[in-house]
């Protein structure tokens, strides 16, 4: 009879509230005395949470996936206490699906994804995922961090997809539960104004999810508190007699001390849960405008980026302009000089005004690579496309350093493939990367020694290769080579000074024709310099 | 080389003695002048046989004095070579439309240069 009425209070709690799926009450041996539904009573006296209630604790336990149905779960379990003393257990078992359902419903954007991970590093529910068991990402780094109650961001790691994704993360510190918002870097890269888009979008997600989850627990905690609260006012006030009655029929009799022991736990659950959420919200709002601020801060230095790089380019024009008008004249009097338009000069004054001539050139040829290289990474150099015939090409640029290599004693050759096919390239950009090659390799070769220049067909390329019998380049120094303002150390001689922008500029520019530059070489064994170029290609 | 008379505008003073010299040196009679303002002061009395025109002039650039000087009925006749350096962004285009006959870069190659100013007469 009284077992009965426990029963019906039981099925009654468990029909109202979905939430709770099984509910069940056993006596100090673990003999179930009363459970919901048409349960077979069983004894539990071997289950770890009997036991330990058993022994006056209460126990909530971690989120675990129920195996029937891959809901997350949770039971709670209460000791029954009669006068300060344990006289059986009562147990609930608390489904989370519905939270997992509704954050599946969450619409975060295409892509994004959201997880609530329980303490254990099991998922409760997941947007993307609708089967979350056996999913257990406590390896996870960014899960560890929001487990052990930090909240951030994570760059370039590995999701649960396999995705490489940015991540928001925020503890939920009540529960020792997480959540993660997670975007792939893909999706992020391409420009600020879309990183402003993913942390608007970010955050109110967290938003939405707080308020829902809150929302989803406080209800289905507290209303089973209601619930059960009010069963045992109930009976403890309806039947009260019954009760006094029964009150030596153990089982039964303390079963309305255990409710309210129920009731005062969940109750502070609820409380805790409440705060949580109030906690969670404010700093939501603290985390939205700190990110609004980054953004701006993003969107700011991106503006003061672009005008700087717009005053560079200004500046490098206008230098240009001015270093020019000076070189004009030094080049133009120079040459007035050794022309001897105004009469003879002596051996020292000629020599000296070559040698005036030559750097006022040298300077030129700098300027021009400076200003060229900056066109080239403001993508503002134009390229002319048209037939360009390999040979006279070659043939030119060779003889435009013949006269300083016989100078030093250095016979250039030329070795080309019969009937080598003409490209389709930029004529004065390709003379000036054959002529930087052939004249570093004069430069680089000691007197006496030999460079020459080599052109093949290979498919749809041809292969142009620059060699000489020079001083080489070591090893670790060939990843430098083509970068701006790295020039090699060529130790104490200072014989071999080059400009550091030559290399770095034919490799743009072979690069702007879609073909590849690269060096075969070792210290002392002279330098192969080849590129490609495809023979016909609209660019 | 029959005594032509060349007018060079020129706002760097090396510069105009160099163009001066070279072109006097050559055979040439020559005039000089700093800005363009000066030019067109100028051009109401004399009639160069040529124009060497810097295109970055204080005060009224290259490009707007040549354009002038060939909406003028007076002047649009007279040969105008432009003297570039470096060419601002826009400029080529600018350039395009004032009308010049040719164009020299600077720094020039003075054997260069003088062979063109021969070839053009």
């Amino acid at each position: 009879m009284e077992v009965t009425e426990v029963k019906r209070e039981i099925d009654r709690v468990h029909m109202s509230f979905p939430e709770i799926t099984d509910i069940y009450v056993a006596d100090m041996e673990g003999e179930q005395i009363a459970r919901t539904g048409t349960e077979e009573l069983e004894n539990v006296s071997k289950i770890w949470s009997f036991q330990v209630t058993r022994g006056g604790d209460e126990l909530f336990s971690d989120i675990y996936l129920k195996p029937a149905t891959s809901e997350p779960m949770q039971t709670i379990t209460l000791s029954v206490i009669e006068n300060s003393t344990v006289v059986g257990v009562l147990s609930a078992d608390i489904s989370f699906k519905r939270v997992m359902l509704s954050v599946m419903d969450i619409d975060v954007g295409k892509n994004v994804n959201v997880v609530v991970i329980a303490s254990n590093g099991r998922v409760v529910a997941h947007t993307r995922i609708q089967q979350v068991p056996e999913l257990d990402l406590s390896r996870s780094p960014v899960v560890e961090e929001v487990l052990a109650g930090q909240e951030g961001t994570m760059k370039g790691y590995t999701d649960e997809l396999r995705r490489q994704v940015l991540g928001s993360y925020m503890p939920i510190r009540e529960l020792g539960w997480g959540v993660l918002i997670q975007r792939p870097l893909a999706d992020i890269d391409a420009e600020v104004g879309q990183l402003k888009t993913t942390i608007i979008l970010v955050t109110i997600a967290s938003i939405v999810l707080s308020v829902l989850a809150g929302w989803l627990m406080s209800r289905q905690i507290t209303k089973p508190v209601h619930q059960l609260a009010s069963a045992s006012e109930r009976v403890a006030q309806g039947d009260l007699s019954t009760w006094i009655e029964v009150k030596s029929s153990n089982e039964v009799g303390v079963l309305a001390d255990s409710f309210n022991k129920m009731i005062v736990s969940l109750k502070k659950s609820r409380d805790e849960l409440q705060q949580w959420g109030e906690e969670l919200e404010s700093k939501v709002h603290e985390r939205t405008s700190e990110l609004e601020k980054r953004s701006q801060e993003l969107t700011d230095t991106n503006i003061r980026l672009k005008e700087m790089s717009r005053h560079k380019s200004q500046f490098l024009a206008n230098m240009s302009h001015e270093l020019r008008t000076p070189l004009n004249s030094i080049l133009g009097f120079s040459e007035v000089l050794q022309e001897k338009m105004f009469g003879e000069l002596n051996e020292k004054q000629e020599e000296y005004v070559n040698y005036i001539l030559e750097s006022g050139q040298h300077l030129l040829s700098l300027i021009n690579d400076i200003l060229d290289l900056s066109k080239i990474e403001a993508g503002k150099l134009e390229i002319e496309m048209g037939n360009v015939r390999i040979r006279d090409l070659l043939t030119n640029s060779l003889t435009m350093v013949k006269e300083k290599a016989l100078k030093h004693g250095i016979e250039p050759s030329l070795k080309l493939e019969d009937g080598i096919p003409d490209i389709y390239a930029d004529e004065r950009k390709l003379k000036q990367i054959v002529f930087n090659l052939l004249s570093n390799a004069v430069k680089f070769t000691p007197d006496g020694g030999k460079v020459g220049i080599e052109a093949f067909r290979e498919d749809e390329h041809i292969r142009v290769t620059v060699w000489d019998t020079g001083i080489g380049i070591k090893e670790g120094d060939k990843g430098k080579l083509f970068k701006e303002f790295q020039q090699l150390d060529s130790g104490a001689d200072k014989k071999y000074q080059g400009t550091g922008l030559g290399l770095a500029l034919s490799k743009r520019l072979v690069e702007l024709h879609h073909g590849r530059i690269w060096v075969e070489s070792g210290a002392g064994k002279g330098s192969r310099f080849s590129f490609t170029l495809p023979i016909r290609e609209e660019i | 080389m029959s005594g032509e008379l060349i007018l060079v505008v020129e706002d760097n003073e090396k510069n105009r003695v160099l163009f001066r010299d070279i072109l006097q040196a050559r055979g040439y009679r020559t005039l000089e002048v700093e800005t363009g303002e000066d030019a067109l002061v100028l051009l109401q009395n004399e009639r160069p046989d040529l124009i060497l025109m810097d295109i970055q002039l204080p005060g009224k650039d290259g490009i707007i004095i040549t354009k002038e000087i060939k909406g003028n009925v007076d002047t649009k006749d007279i040969p105008v070579f432009a003297l570039t350096s470096y060419a601002m962004k826009g400029d080529k285009g600018r350039m395009m439309e004032a009308g010049f006959d040719s164009y020299l870069s600077k720094p020039i190659k003075v054997m260069e240069f003088l062979r063109t100013v021969d070839d053009f007469f």
